[in-house]
């Protein structure tokens, strides 16, 4: 059996260091493409969401190049990321092509029938799973820490010189981590990233800070939103997002430990307190919770059709009413030209930095 | 001056109005109905509600703007999260409560108790009775005349005519005004229009649960799956399957690629596929469904002289 998984942001760093440490064979997808997204559209339904088409052609390409099994994450829905393995064997058993898929989920809450699956992936190994769980998670933190000290370390950097720096480096760095033996070697090269970059200078009173929301593939992925970070870092401008890969992971394996609400929570909920699937509440949430804080900007992300979105969508101008933050939507599908976006991006970062600066000369 | 409850002629109003309207008539409370879905309310719904919302959203704006004209005291918006246990009805469907209240800053009442199928659906009621002012007996008593309220008769067939089976979500199928009354159009050309509201949605759900292997997590959703299933195994088959949609339903772009495979795995059975949104185009529309009629014709002459 050779396995292989979706990309989406550092995840596929994570599962290809857990698989190589435990000895499972695997084909890591090329990493995501205009082939990749040419490949999930043929196969995929017309009005299917983006995430879907992508991680379809992950798995097509994969298999052109080895791999018999895919793996992909479960769900109840409402939104139909829970639907999309199942969609996945439909249309591989459709057009007879040699995948075979295993939704990490346990079906009509058949618990046993979750570690079946998991034990065909991982064989013995599967009794570690909790430890694996835990290391996962550990390491996913470290690399969200990294990635955030890392971006920041961009917004210091005046001279071109330092910059082209700082990408060679980040080069280097991600070849290392894309091959890491290990979680434990994943984690280490996540701390060591920290430990180069990061600086205990206080930020100036001048810089634009933009949250960004939206569901979770969109604005993970940086092949779905146009590297969105990077390009507001060159403009300057401090990002960050209101769902990381640490955080989503200790949502889906552990339960939440405190009833209490998050901060986000609490400030969102006026404006959205029931889950409706997806990402929904989140980004009313951080949306809210960010303006209370009076961060300059939010930019929400989301594919064309995705339903929480659509709702939060709808909502949002509410909240920017209230705080009095400017809200940007961004739909994205695969005819979205990077050309638009990128203009529609930097005339909303123009306008957020006027605003900033009068609101400074007051 | 007497308070009134408006109840909007979209979404599950075509599969619960009857009941709703007994639940609030029994307890007093007169009810005024938005008028009929037409052109210029989807037009209203349109401009007041985001672009990406699909039809039937767009037009439950609409209804909603119009029972706002009208003067009512409360809009009754139930927030339909899951009606069948272990399924949803659609996230938008959940989240349609804040999306109207974003969308109209001045509007009576919104009356929306959440339905959430397994929990006890009196505990909502008691809500709506404590904000409307009635004691929890009166409220039982309203809600058990409400539940004994069936739908209407079923009316004789002409077993020679050429049977289409119409899929797709209740406030889509049975809305003349968001389908371009399609149903007319075909019952004008003498065709027996089967609906999924002719079979008990328990059994659908079951015939779909069965068939696939992860269940389908959106009730109409599994009940289309179901109702194919249950057309496919009985007889006299359909001629010919419709599926109507909306541009943009994210439920429909899954469970219709679901469904028509079925149909090709199972039967030779033609399907058309209608995508409706608010920009008409009724002509085509038209000639679409001409073109498949004629299709369904020719096919059955072709059968009989084979």
């Amino acid at each position: 059996m050779i396995i292989t998984y979706p990309h989406m942001g550092s995840l596929s760093w994570l599962l290809g260091a857990l698989f190589r440490e435990q000895g499972i064979p695997f084909i890591s997808p090329p990493p995501c493409s205009k082939q990749t997204l040419e490949v999930g559209v043929r196969y995929a339904p017309q009005g299917a969401c983006l995430p879907m088409k992508i991680v379809l052609g992950n798995f097509l390409e994969a298999q052109k190049q080895g791999a018999d099994t895919a793996l992909f994450f479960g769900g109840c829905g409402p939104c139909r990321f829970g639907y999309f393995a199942a969609m996945f064997q439909g249309i591989c058993e459709e057009w007879g092509i040699p995948l075979r898929i295993i939704a990490l989920e346990a079906p009509d809450h058949d618990i046993r029938e979750l570690f079946r699956r998991i034990q065909d992936v991982m064989g013995k190994k599967a009794r570690q799973l909790p430890i694996l769980i835990a290391e996962g998670i550990r390491a996913a933190k470290a690399l969200d820490e990294a990635e955030e000290i890392v971006g920041d370390a961009k917004l210091f950097l005046s001279g071109q010189s330092e910059k082209l720096q700082l990408e060679h480096w980040e080069q280097d760095w991600r070849r290392k981590a894309e091959q890491a033996a290990s979680l434990k070697e994943l984690r280490m090269l996540a701390n060591e990233a920290a430990t180069t970059w990061r600086s205990n200078e206080p930020w100036p009173e001048e810089m634009v800070r933009i949250g960004i929301v939206g569901d979770i593939y969109s604005i993970i992925e940086p092949f779905v939103n146009f590297q969105l970070q990077r390009k507001l870092a060159d403009m300057e401008v401090f990002s960050r997002r209101s769902i990381t890969i640490s955080r989503w992971l200790k949502e889906a394996t552990v339960k939440k430990l405190s009833p209490l609400p998050a901060a986000w929570e609490k400030e969102g909920g006026p404006f959205l307190n029931t889950s409706i699937g997806g990402f929904a509440k989140e980004t009313v949430g951080y949306s809210a919770y960010w303006s209370s804080l009076h961060w300059d900007g939010i930019i929400q992300v989301y594919p064309l059709s995705c339903m929480p979105e659509i709702v939060a969508q709808s909502i949002l101008p509410k909240v920017s009413e209230h705080y009095g933050v400017p809200i940007l939507t961004l739909v994205v599908d695969e005819l979205t030209g990077e050309a638009g976006y990128q203009t529609r991006v930097e005339a909303f970062v123009d306008m957020v930095k006027r605003r900033k600066r009068r609101q400074i000369a007051r | 001056m007497q308070k009134t409850v408006g109840i909007p002629r979209a979404l599950y109003y075509f599969q619960y109005g009857p009941a709703w309207r007994r639940f609030f008539q029994e307890l007093d409370y007169p009810v005024v109905l938005s008028s009929p879905t037409d052109g210029k309310l989807i037009e209203k719904g349109a401009m007041l509600s985001v672009e990406e919302a699909c039809l039937p959203i767009k037009i439950l704006h609409g209804h909603v703007a119009q029972l706002c004209e009208k003067g009512v005291t409360y809009i009754f918006l139930p927030r339909l999260i899951s009606l069948l246990k272990g399924s949803f009805t659609c996230p938008k469907i959940a989240g349609a409560p804040e999306m109207i209240q974003s969308a109209f800053t001045q509007r009576p009442i919104l009356l929306s108790p959440s339905i959430r199928a397994g929990e006890n659906p009196l505990t909502a009621c008691y809500e709506l009775g404590r904000e409307l002012d009635r004691s929890a007996s009166r409220v039982r008593k309203a809600w058990t005349v409400a539940c004994e309220n069936s739908g209407g008769p079923v009316e004789k067939r002409d077993p020679e005519a050429l049977r289409v089976a119409l899929l797709g979500h209740p406030y889509l199928l049975y809305d003349s005004g968001a389908n371009m009354r399609l149903r007319e159009k075909l019952e004008d050309q003498k065709i027996l229009v089967c609906t999924p509201d002719e079979y008990d949605p328990e059994d659908l759900r079951e015939r779909a649960a069965d068939m696939t292997e992860k269940r389908i997590f959106w009730s109409t959703g599994e009940e289309t799956v179901g109702y194919i299933l249950a057309l496919l195994d009985n007889e006299p088959k359909p001629d010919g399957f419709i599926f109507v949609t909306s541009f943009g339903c994210g439920v429909d772009s899954f469970i219709l690629n679901v469904g028509q495979r079925l149909i090709q795995k199972k039967s030779q059975i033609p399907y058309l596929e209608l995508s409706l949104d608010e920009h008409a185009g009724e002509a085509g529309f038209d000639t679409r469904i001409e073109a498949f009629i004629d299709m369904l014709e020719r096919r059955r002459e072709r059968g009989k002289s084979a």
